[in-house]
């Protein structure tokens, strides 16, 4: 039996037997962190809150891309702005784009159905945030920050980001029902995993989205405190463009609010920049106009969405990108005659009065035979540039340097003289006119562009809106709140997808859900006409 | 088939009929006194012979006293018999040969005899393999065994091939099948610089490949077996004296086609027809075939040599080195491979301990061309020439420019198609990978217990590939520009490690029960760790730090797997077989509570053949019928952490400002917990059949799987998650198909011998059920951003192409853009798009003959597929008008643009949607062999070899093998022509 010893060499590793230890998952990724482990300081919790604001700017954790936020589309096209952006001007008269990329051109005419990837995209990318803004509030809650040993000060500042997070979250969810209507609807309360949202009516939103901001408002950080946080004058815009559509979203009467709202944001001592064109600027971090940027960076914050987006897409043809500060141009978004003609012109060149009016017209022609795959035909615009005011390019002529101005005080203006038209209390039509005429003078160097009372209209409005604030993501809500958007009331070409523009549809006012949704989520029900 | 067996039949006749005074006859018969049919019986040193007949009855004519008789058949020992004076008959008795014991096949934790199966396993060994010059070992096998569809990835040297049994059982997760090289399961990932998984293992090292294809043959291997196993065994050395083996081959490879594309003269024709004095500005004068500028011939050479024998008289052992030097048809792509094999095979105590030892070490140099020159060949102005030399800031190369730096450099123009033979020459992208495999397995008969036998088996996977990408300054497909100031080059490094470590053991216990009579039970357990590590950078730091890039990136993880598993097989009268397995696997992948699966397994099988009611019936030498049912499963997909809640930081470019100071971001990841594997119920039926002494043999095999629990990447409801869509169990699939094979030796006499096998297999999948979406996009295309011309759709197959219905004219020409409104709301938008095809063949063929007569051998090899579509890329994208005004610059067009005529990009049109069914001659030799030198000591073979000789297809690309179905900047295969020699001695 000597042979017994060689079963030692049996036994050995027997002992391995039943060993399933090994078992647990292990993460040893030096980039990833376990969620129990990645908040020890309040320095953690501002990157934590970075991220949720980053999501409006960024595609992923790797700049320019990789390690997308959402899947599904290109990571560029994923971009929260651009993606807003796209569904807000490429239906209106503001917009068209050239590229054929899948389903994009439909936008240009509002052919979408519920399977349309770029709509689909942006849905997701609302709830990217809303989830991030979720995360970081169930994260930040009181007693989590104290369990973590954080306290005082620190614990005191946590507090605040936790409002901005919650900020963040009703400024993405009157985007969510401004588009779509109603949603499926979370919030902190809710798990993460794989679970079937409520989808909760616009109306119930809105006054979640208006208690939210107004429990909030006290505890944000003053106007013009730290630039790229959201502040107080933040939640007045938020809650006055809210009441300023409310008929929209929520079929109530909520002028005399915004008026309210509106008269805040002018006492905190914002100012008409001097110039219209470096409000869009790499040097418009300095702007005392912008109330809450979107914040860029060539070097810092590199997308393909955002502004990098707005003034490449916007070169194309003859123009050359040198004098944009960027390497080249993308040859994507043009606009319609219709907002050219908007404009006042002293001769047949173009040549405008108003200083708003940044056509390139050379080798553009204005009128649209095709839409798609010819970048010259309909003027480009000159307005998104990767250059400062003294002439000088970003720091990267690929991703662009400048702010993105979600709110701007001449929006501002532009909301109060509505709302006082509108028949909102609170306001006098005498400021409206003085706010409106503001901005005319601007635009003009003078006061020749000045209106009349008598000129101060609804009509007006809606055009003014499209001079000053065109190309910055207004003009869908704005044409809709105006009734202009869909039937016949206004017609602009490609409306439609005809080249003198026909009348749409009302449904089309609202985005379907996308029907990737409707499978994912039993409870959710399509908007009505998709 | 049917009519060689006449033709052998007429041969013997024909032999009968020769009949002289002096006979001599007898019978043939094997060990259990049947007849051996169709056995050859010879005179030696004459041409005089005799084939037997149905009853096993020869006859020979010229026999003289002292002749030697030699009575032979294939995988039988020959018998011999001097005839003495006066002698007129002998009855042969053939014993199955020593060839025999490659009738065992190994299979999981085991092996078995290949008369015993009972499930689905074919295998393949060394000489039926693929010839020629071939350096991937998956090549050796396609089109040798029905279900096993081998696609070689491309042209480039080295390249690997996907493999797919029975079609996959995925959509996300891995279709690849598991593989295990000599007793270690290998990961389906290939370690960075290496061009294939299989890369490792020189061919001609490679003893057999046994293929399990149903779950009853692979649920042994539980959570990893879904997609069918393939256990690669290498040589190994023989007892006795040491034998010396040296083969190497030369060879040259030719660009088979390049595609047509309009001429510089044609291209200028058509801009100065239809463009603006500014585009007709942008014309050259040149005439550049610029595909003719980065291919050409291109040659290879092969060198290995082995050493097989018994060492100190104890241990059996095989040392073998090879090496594989290759240059691509695409300039300066090259792939280098040196190899080492040992193996040994040591006994002691009686044989009652064995030792089964094999280290396998490879070093792989590769060279990688920019395949984007492929493409930029297509798209580049041949109006423009290949030099400028005033062009210094781009090394002397054309490129499209858009105006000047500040430096006083031109500056590429973004947007146009860079020069193919810059991208090519100036660019230099290289890699060097080791791996070493090894293991040993020692096997020990215990000796308190007759028939009780343990194993341990220890093995390792370790490779690492380490490379560096380097473009100069000059390159225009590397330019940046930061602050105004332009930076050009790159220089890019990488570093990946990946160790795969594993540990069996088990017990078996053999019992023979008489009257034919055997069990044997198995059980076990076996442990494995994955490690992964990948660290990647730049070093032109000046470059890094101009564009603030965050280029330094490492990303590790680790993964376990645990299992226990069982087997039992009981063989009764050798009539009735079963067996029965079942394996419980743990792995870390998944969370706590779904990380355990069971997978069982049984399969049954009747010697029909081995009844007595089928003793009469002479012709049938083999009839066996088979049924399994067995449950196997996949865990391969995601990445190992996935089902945690985690967060990532984000590297510095997407950080964000908060008062101009940029502050790190943390997202907190999707995660699914619930995620668990993907179960395969796997249903078998099998015939094996055996004529005229298993002179034909085949089988044939039905099968139907269902998968469950299919991990797909899935969209979610929108808040429930941290992101919009994650891997989740919400799919079910299911595949039917069946499989024939049959083959022999339909001629076989002294004077020639054919051996020959046919395949057929269909298979036809269809997903039958997605539960969280309707359309699932995949195929991204090149064109436009973020394309898609694939989706999975419940009710098709996975990967149909989604497409536009193109309406064509009253002459049948298509029209520009139109397409069928096919839910008539008279807008042309996604709605409107059908599923028209997909890329997987229904039928797939193979047809393997190897001819002998005398010394000389000849073979080719034919395979075919049936029912495989393509969507042709190439021409969606640069088969149009459009593209030939690129904004500031101009693209050359596809020739086939003169037959659509089509004058805007129109991707979605199932224009492009090509049948590529095919038939290709893989490879076909011609050899002779000397084998009387040295007193026939040494045997040297001489051959030429051609690859890819031909395809027949109707497919408008330039290849119809196309993995995934999307032709893009496919590398072209070569045709490859060499000749070589093999010494043994």
């Amino acid at each position: 039996m000597k042979n017994l010893k060689y079963l030692l060499l049996f036994l050995l590793p027997l002992t391995y037997i039943g060993c399933t230890d090994d078992l647990e998952t292990q993460v040893i990724d030096p980039d990833v962190t376990l969620a129990d482990e990645v908040y020890q300081s309040k320095e953690d919790y501002l990157s934590g809150l970075a991220k949720v604001y980053a999501a409006f700017a960024t595609t992923g954790q790797a700049g320019p891309a990789g390690q997308g936020d959402i899947s599904d589309i290109d990571e560029g096209a994923s971009a929260y702005l651009r993606g807003y952006w796209q569904l807000q001007e490429l239906p209106t008269d503001e917009a068209v784009i050239a590229w054929n990329d899948g389903n994009l051109p439909r936008l240009n005419f509002k052919e979408w159905s519920s399977s349309n990837e770029f709509i689909n995209a942006f849905y997701n990318r609302v709830f990217f945030s809303v989830a991030a803004a979720n995360e970081f509030i169930r994260e930040s809650a009181p007693e989590k920050v104290s369990e973590r040993g954080i306290s005082g000060a620190d614990a005191d500042e946590i507090a605040t980001y936790r409002l901005e997070a919650r900020f963040l979250r009703s400024l993405v969810y009157m985007h969510g029902i401004d588009l779509f209507g109603d949603l499926g609807f979370v919030t902190d309360e809710d798990p993460v995993g794989i679970f079937f949202p409520e989808q909760v009516a616009k109306e119930e939103i809105f006054a979640f989205i208006e208690s939210e901001l107004l429990e909030i408002e006290q505890g944000m950080l003053e106007p013009m405190s730290i630039h790229g946080r959201a502040d107080k004058a933040a939640v007045w815009m938020t809650l006055a463009k809210l009441y300023l559509n409310a008929e929209v979203y929520a079929g109530t009467n909520r002028y005399s609010d915004a008026i309210t709202q509106l008269n805040k944001v002018f006492s905190a001592g914002y100012m008409l920049d001097d110039d219209y064109d470096e409000l869009f600027m790499t040097d418009n971090f300095n702007s005392s106009e912008i109330i809450f940027p979107i914040v860029f960076d060539g070097v810092e914050t590199q997308t393909f969405g955002g502004t990098t987006y707005l003034a490449h897409a916007a070169v194309g043809g003859s123009m050359d990108a040198a004098d944009y500060g960027i390497d080249f141009g993308w040859g994507g978004n043009r606009t319609t005659a219709a907002l050219v003609d908007l404009f006042e012109y002293s001769d047949d060149e173009f040549n405008s009065p108003d200083d708003r009016a940044n056509f390139y017209t050379d080798g553009q022609s204005k009128e649209i035979n095709q839409v798609v795959d010819q970048f010259t035909d309909g003027f480009a615009i000159e307005k998104f540039v990767n250059v400062s005011s003294t002439g000088e390019p970003g720091s990267n002529a690929t991703y662009v340097d400048t702010d993105f101005p979600l709110f701007r005080l001449a929006d501002a203006y532009l909301m109060y003289a509505e709302a006082v038209l509108r028949g909102g209390s609170g306001g006098s039509a005498s400021d409206a006119l003085t706010y409106v005429n503001l901005i005319r003078q601007r635009a003009y160097g003078d006061n020749s562009g000045d209106i009349s009372s008598s000129e101060l209209t609804l009509d007006f409005i809606i055009d003014e809106r499209a001079r000053e604030l065109y190309w910055e993501g207004h003009r869908r809500t704005d044409l809709i709140r105006h009734n202009q958007y869909t039937g016949s009331s206004y017609l602009w070409p490609w409306k439609g997808g005809v080249k003198d523009g026909v009348a749409t549809d009302d449904h089309l006012k609202l985005y379907p859900i996308p029907s990737s949704q409707l499978f994912a989520n039993p409870n959710l029900t399509q908007n009505p006409g998709y | 088939m049917k009519k060689s067996i006449l033709t052998s039949l007429l041969l013997f006749m024909i032999c009968s009929l020769g009949l002289s005074q002096v006979e001599f006859s007898g019978t043939v018969t094997d060990e259990n006194s049947e007849p051996v049919i169709g056995a050859t019986v010879r005179v030696q040193d004459s041409s005089i012979g005799a084939i037997t007949d149905v009853n096993g009855n020869y006859l020979i004519s010229g026999v003289n006293a002292g002749d030697v008789i030699i009575a032979s058949f294939v995988g039988m020992e020959d018998a011999q018999h001097t005839v003495a004076a006066g002698e007129t008959s002998h009855n042969f008795v053939l014993t199955q040969g020593s060839t025999a014991l490659e009738d065992v096949v190994i299979i999981g934790y085991g092996e078995v005899e290949k008369d015993d199966l009972t499930g689905s396993v074919t295998s393949v060994s060394s000489e039926e393999f693929n010839k020629g010059s071939i350096s991937s070992a998956q090549e050796l096998l396609a089109g040798k065994t029905p279900g096993v569809v081998v696609t070689q990835g491309g042209g480039a040297p080295g390249d690997g091939s996907q493999i797919r049994i029975r079609g996959g059982a995925s959509l996300s997760a891995s279709n690849d099948p598991l593989i295990i090289i000599d007793e270690v399961p290998i990961e389906n990932g290939t370690t960075a610089g290496s061009r294939n998984i299989l890369n490792t293992l020189n061919p001609n090292d490679i003893e057999s490949f046994t293929v399990l294809k149903d779950a009853s043959a692979t649920a042994i291997y539980g959570s990893r077996a879904s997609n069918g196993v393939i256990i690669i065994t290498t040589k190994s050395g023989k007892s006795g004296e040491f034998k010396y083996g040296y083969n190497g081959l030369f060879s040259v490879s030719t660009v088979d086609e390049t595609l047509d594309v309009l001429s510089g003269d044609e291209l200028r024709e058509y801009v100065n027809q239809t463009g603006d004095d500014t585009e007709i500005g942008y014309l050259g004068n040149q005439n550049t075939d610029w595909q003719d500028q980065i291919f050409s011939n291109s040659f290879g050479q092969q060198h290995n040599f082995s050493a097989s024998g018994e060492a100190f008289n104890f241990l059996p052992l095989r040392i073998s080195v090879g090496t594989d030097l290759k240059e691509g048809i695409l300039n300066t792509s090259e792939f280098d491979r040196y190899t080492g094999a040992l193996k040994f095979t040591p006994q002691f105590l009686d044989g009652a301990l064995r030792f089964n030892g094999s280290v396998k070490y490879s070093h792989e140099n590769n060279t990688f061309a920019d395949r984007g020159a492929i493409g930029a060949a297509v798209r580049m102005d041949p109006t423009q020439p290949v030099f400028v030399p005033e062009y210094t800031e781009f090394g002397g190369y054309y490129e499209w420019t858009a105006g000047m730096l500040n430096n006083g450099n031109l500056q590429p123009y973004g947007l146009g198609t860079r020069n193919p033979v810059s991208l090519i020459e100036q660019r230099d992208n290289e890699s060097k990978v080791n791996r070493v495999i090894a293991n040993l397995k020692t096997d020990y008969e215990l000796p308190f217990l007759s028939g009780l036998t343990a194993t341990l088996n220890l093995g390792i996977d370790k490779s690492e590939g380490e490379g560096e990408d380097i473009r100069p300054a000059t390159a225009a497909s590397a330019f940046a520009q930061v602050d105004g100031v332009s930076y050009s080059g790159n220089h890019s490094v990488y570093n990946q490690e990946r160790t795969n470590k594993v540990l069996d053991t088990y017990l078996k216990y053999d019992l023979a029960m008489g009257d034919n009579s055997t069990f044997d039970i198995t059980g076990g357990y076996t442990w494995q760790e994955f490690n992964y590590y990948n660290f990647s950078n730049r070093l032109d730091t000046a470059n890094v730090e101009a564009l603030g890039l965050d280029v330094l990136r490492i990303d590790e993880s680790v993964l376990n797997l645990v299992s226990f598993f069982g087997r039992a097989n009981f063989d009764i009268n050798d009539k009735y077989l079963l067996t029965a397995t079942v394996r419980r696997d743990g792995t870390s992948r998944f969370t706590e509570d779904n990380r355990w699966g069971t997978f069982p397994a049984v399969s049954a099988a009747w010697k029909i053949g081995n009844e007595a009611f089928f003793d009469n019936v002479d012709f049938l030498s083999n009839l066996k019928l088979r049924a399994g049912w067995g449950v196997t499963g996949q865990q391969d997909v995601g990445t190992p952490d996935q089902t945690l809640s985690r967060y990532v930081v984000a590297s510095p470019n997407a950080n964000y400002l908060f008062g101009g100071t940029p502050y790190t971001t943390y997202r907190a990841s999707g995660y699914n917990s619930t995620l668990k594997w993907e179960e395969t119920t796997t249903l078998n039926g099998g015939i094996d059949f055996g004529f005229f002494n298993n002179r034909i043999i085949g089988f044939f095999d039905v099968y139907q799987k269902e998968s469950e629990d299919l991990i797909v990447n899935t969209t979610l409801p929108a808040g429930s998650n941290l992101t919009n869509a994650l891997n989740a169990n919400v799919g079910d699939l299911e595949s039917e198909g069946w499989e024939f094979n049959i083959g022999g030796y339909p001629v076989d006499n002294d004077s020639f011998s054919w051996n020959t096998n046919f395949n057929v297999a269909y298979n036809d999948v269809e997903i039958t059920n997605l539960e969280t979406s309707d359309n699932i996009l995949v195929g991204g295309i090149q064109g436009g951003t973020g394309n898609t011309i694939q989706v999975h759709t419940e009710g098709f197959a996975p990967s149909s192409f989604y497409v536009y219905r193109q309406v064509y004219d009253e002459n049948g020409d298509p029209l520009n853009g139109v397409y069928i409104d096919r839910n008539g709301d008279n807008i042309i938008n996604e709605q409107d798009l059908y599923r028209y095809e997909n890329p997987a063949p229904d039928y797939t063929f193979g047809f393997t003959n190897q001819f002998y007569m005398g010394d000389w051998d000849a073979s080719f090899t034919l395979r075919a597929a049936e029912g495989n579509y393509n969507y042709n890329n190439l021409r969606s994208d640069a088969a149009n008008f459009s593209a030939v005004y690129n904004n500031t610059s101009i693209n050359n067009v596809l020739s086939s643009v003169q037959e659509t005529e089509f004058t805007s990009v129109q991707y979605f049109s199932d224009i492009y949607i090509e049948d590529a069914s095919f038939i290709r001659m893989d490879n076909a030799t011609l050899g002779y062999t000397f084998d009387d030198i040295d007193n026939a000591n040494m045997t040297i073979k001489l051959y030429g070899a051609a690859n890819n000789l031909f395809t027949i297809t109707d497919y408008s690309g330039l290849d119809p093998e196309i993995t995934g179905g999307i032709d893009t900047n496919f590398f072209p295969r070569a045709r490859t022509f060499s000749l070589g020699a093999n010494v043994n001695f």
